[in-house]
């Protein structure tokens, strides 16, 4: 009797440490997302960098990109781009399915790109990535081929963002845009299971997925099983969760957690300093102080921006002076010449543009006073550094700290004297949207020209930029495009942006999307 | 002024209400001289090296901006003090109004009066701010009217029944067979011979109002930078907590020990202005 219950026992045990034995290769993975109002995962709608966040792991592009911008086969093969520089063809992959079975071919190349130029479909980044597109040519089932109205120099780049992910066509008829922003389909490695509101998304490994781009280290499906997005605003309790090892690994971890954890081993950490626009903010050139370019400039010479990066990122970023970041391609040295911390000027042009101080402390002409209304969405600690530079010369900044939803029924109101924005992108043509006067928001339309500034020369400049024909005219039209904007002063570029991220050691390939912000979770393994 | 001392003296003899009068009467000196005694300029930064922990220099420390928080935390006094006071004095005159004059007409308006209080008070008290914020926007003045109109059913209540209670009084029939007016019997009669009880629950309140309104700061609500609003200040010091433990500490002991002060001087208030209390033993 007792050896068949040690038997039994036996053979209990050996089935127990079996299923852990399957268990070490489906792992469950948590990561915290600082921002809980996600409100569609839609690439070809979104411009949130958090919702891409998601969608880099459910969708693939038709060129890949690793972390610095190496471009590699991912859905197409293999591209050719004819001699006018107008055409695309594409040849395309046939083992690649979507997630609910629809077979990816030319077709859904092209009901994809046609959906995004579609004004039905409401597109805020993807509309202006995918530039003078014209349209999309089937040729054959794999074969696919793009044409743009004129000569679109970063189109390759373009192919790589997130944001032209190719989205199952019979999943966009079912579900209509916004049901499918809410139940997004596309063949990436993870599939999308389950949101709950503002607290967490789930997604599970795609069984199928046997298309990793080539600088991934794994092959076949994903050794994540299950991927869980939890929502976390807070930045404390992202931390407290990450060290009580409730999550695997969390972003936007403040410099100096990300200090402590490097200099103690107790968790792995990664940075990456974004390309694209820096943390910055628009000055609205319509209404208010700002209207006035002398007070503008004022407003820029008043802040140290070098010593408050610092003094805000214990070294983990650095200042920023331009329109785009230092690592974008393109960038212009000759940024950095201007607006340099100098109060004493900055107190010189307010003075001659007839602002005299006040006895409390704030600049006031004709009755009116210098106030500066601020409503801060990112990184409230910078807006009140600025806020106390500002107050040095005589401004007085009403910072308000706003949600997402505050400051876009303030942008169609046009209802702020200046707003932060940063955005992750590959390539100077990213300063099409925020500068191009068609961008400027309206009711309904929701767009990025927050400085509200409309100028035909500029916006020719853009449009030519976007079509150059070789890299000397291209980088010497964005020197253009960059001394025009630092001209009038309308683009406050503070510091770079730089993802913090930190993770549970036990676990290796956690790697960046390109643009060095989004996290593509598929090579996560355990060491 | 006989009343007057003995209230005084049931009040000194209690180490709790001494205490939390000593505090408060502090706290209240520090807000209205605070330019005299804040040995830093609230919202300079860079008055010292940003997170220095406290020291003979910064008594409190520095938060990340490098502002004093000592002085940031006297001048916040002021904030947190007045928003509060004022959110009450707005709930306990309106709710008296509304409450005095549904119980002196009474009939049909009185029902309906009570049943719209009723309705009102379904709402958690907080969440009935949180929604009046969500309406009006954010914005710390926005929110001591959003804490001291959810506060309104709460006196409405409490002071309608006292009126009720005044309103079968003798003197009262007799003003009304005087033939005075309605509003001058409701306010020169009634309402004299509530005002202990009103006294009581505002003071009771207070300190209710007083962590509301931090509360709804601390989720970003109220009080906006720079204002150093004491939960507000508690807010921006979260994410430096584990390394300058000082920029919660400190705005956090002064809310809660302000709080508690007002909580313990409402106690005592409503055991010193009770009528059933027998004036003049010396042990209350």
């Amino acid at each position: 009797m007792k050896k068949i219950f040690k038997t039994i026992f036996g053979i209990s045990t050996l089935f127990f440490s079996l299923s852990f034995f399957s268990m070490a290769n489906a792992l469950d993975i948590v990561f915290a997302e600082d921002r809980p109002d996600l409100r569609t995962l839609d690439p070809r709608i979104t411009q949130s960098r958090h919702e891409e966040m998601l969608i880099v792991n459910i969708f693939d592009q038709l060129i890949a990109a690793d972390s610095e911008g190496n471009h590699y086969p991912g859905l197409a093969k293999s591209w050719e781009v004819s001699g006018d520089g107008l055409e695309y063809t594409f040849n395309l992959r046939n083992d690649v399915t979507f997630h609910d079975g629809t077979k990816f071919n030319a077709a859904a190349v092209k009901a994809t790109f046609d959906s995004i130029v579609d004004p039905e479909t409401g597109s805020q980044g993807a509309v202006d990535i995918l530039g003078p597109y014209k349209e999309t040519v089937v040729v054959d089932d794999y074969t696919a081929k793009v044409v743009f109205e004129r000569r679109y120099g970063s189109a390759l780049t373009a192919f790589t963002e997130t944001e032209l992910s190719i989205v199952s066509p019979t999943a966009l008829s079912e579900l209509g845009n916004e049901g499918f922003g809410m139940a997004p389909v596309g063949t990436g490695p993870f599939m999308f299971k389950n949101w709950e509101a503002n607290k967490k998304v789930e997604l599970v490994r795609n069984p199928d997925y046997n298309w990793a781009p080539e600088y991934m280290d794994g092959s076949g499906p994903s050794q994540v099983a299950n991927l869980t997005y939890r929502l976390i605003k807070d930045t404390s309790t992202r931390v407290a969760a990450l060290e009580a090892g409730e999550i695997d690994i969390a972003e936007l971890v403040p410099p100096l957690d990300m200090n402590r954890f490097d200099g103690s081993g107790e968790l792995s950490t990664i940075a990456g300093t974004v390309s694209g626009l820096p943390y910055a903010a628009f000055l609205n050139t319509t209404v208010g102080v700002f209207q006035d370019i002398n007070v503008r400039k004022a407003f820029f010479h008043s802040l140290d921006r070098v010593k408050m990066t610092s003094d805000l990122f214990f070294g983990y970023a650095d200042a920023a002076f331009g329109p785009i970041s230092s690592s974008t391609p393109s960038y212009w040295k000759g940024n950095e010449d201007y607006y340099g911390y100098n109060p004493d000027g900055a107190v010189a042009l307010l003075e001659e543009a007839g602002w005299k101080m006040g006895s409390d402390g704030v600049r006031e002409k004709n009755g009116e006073k210098l106030t500066v209304f601020f409503p801060c969405l990112l990184e409230p600690d910078t807006c009140v550094a600025i806020q106390g530079y500002a107050n040095k010369v005589g401004f007085d900044v009403n910072v308000e700290v706003v949600m997402k939803a505050r400051q876009d029924e303030l942008i169609f109101a046009n209802g702020y004297d200046m707003l932060v924005i940063r955005w992750v992108s590959l390539d100077p043509g990213v300063l099409i949207i925020p500068f191009h006067s068609r961008n400027i928001p309206q009711p309904g339309k929701f767009k990025f020209n927050w400085a509200r500034y409309a100028n035909p020369e500029l916006d020719q400049l853009l449009e030519d930029a976007e079509s150059a024909e070789t890299q000397e005219t291209k980088d010497d039209l964005y020197m253009q495009i960059q001394k025009h904007i630092m001209d009038q002063a309308i683009f406050l570029a503070i510091h770079d942006q730089v993802q913090t991220v930190a993770y549970n050691p036990e676990l290796e390939g956690v790697r960046f999307a390109n643009g060095n912000w989004q996290l593509r979770m598929y090579d996560v393994r355990k060491k | 002024m006989e009343k007057f001392k003995i209230i005084l003296k049931r009040f000194l003899l209690n180490k709790g209400s001494a205490f939390g009068g000593v505090f408060l009467i502090l706290i209240v000196f520090g807000a209205i001289f605070a330019p005299i005694i804040a040995p830093y300029d609230w919202n300079a930064v860079d008055t010292g090296p940003r997170l220095s922990p406290p020291s003979w220099d910064f008594l409190f420390g520095t938060d990340i901006h490098g502002r004093d928080v000592f002085s940031r935390i006297i001048y916040g006094a002021r904030y947190s003090l007045s928003v509060g006071v004022i959110s009450v004095l707005f709930g306990i005159i309106s709710g008296s109004i509304f409450g005095v004059t549904i119980a002196y007409i009474g009939g049909r308006v009185d029902i309906i009066g009570s049943r719209i209080i009723d309705v009102m008070f379904g709402f958690p008290s907080f969440l009935l701010s949180l929604l009046v914020v969500a309406i009006i926007g954010v914005g710390l003045w926005n929110v001591v009217f959003a804490v001291g109109l959810a506060s309104i059913p709460h006196f409405a209540r409490i002071i309608r029944s006292a009126a009720l209670q005044v309103k079968e009084q003798p003197y009262i029939e007799a003003c009304v067979s005087l033939g005075y007016g309605n509003i001058r019997i409701m306010l020169n009669h009634i309402l004299p011979n509530i005002f202990p009880i009103i006294i009581v629950i505002a003071t009771l309140d207070l300190g209710g109002a007083i962590i509301s309104i931090a509360s709804l700061s601390f989720l970003g609500l109220g009080a906006q930078p720079p204002e150093p609003e004491w939960g507000a200040m508690l807010s921006s010091g979260r994410e430096y907590m584990r390394y300058a433990p000082w920029t919660m500490i400190y705005p956090g002991l002064f809310l809660f020990l302000t709080v508690m002060s007002v909580n313990l001087l409402g106690d005592r208030l409503s055991i010193a202005l009770d009528a059933r209390q027998s004036i003049g033993k010396g042990k209350v």
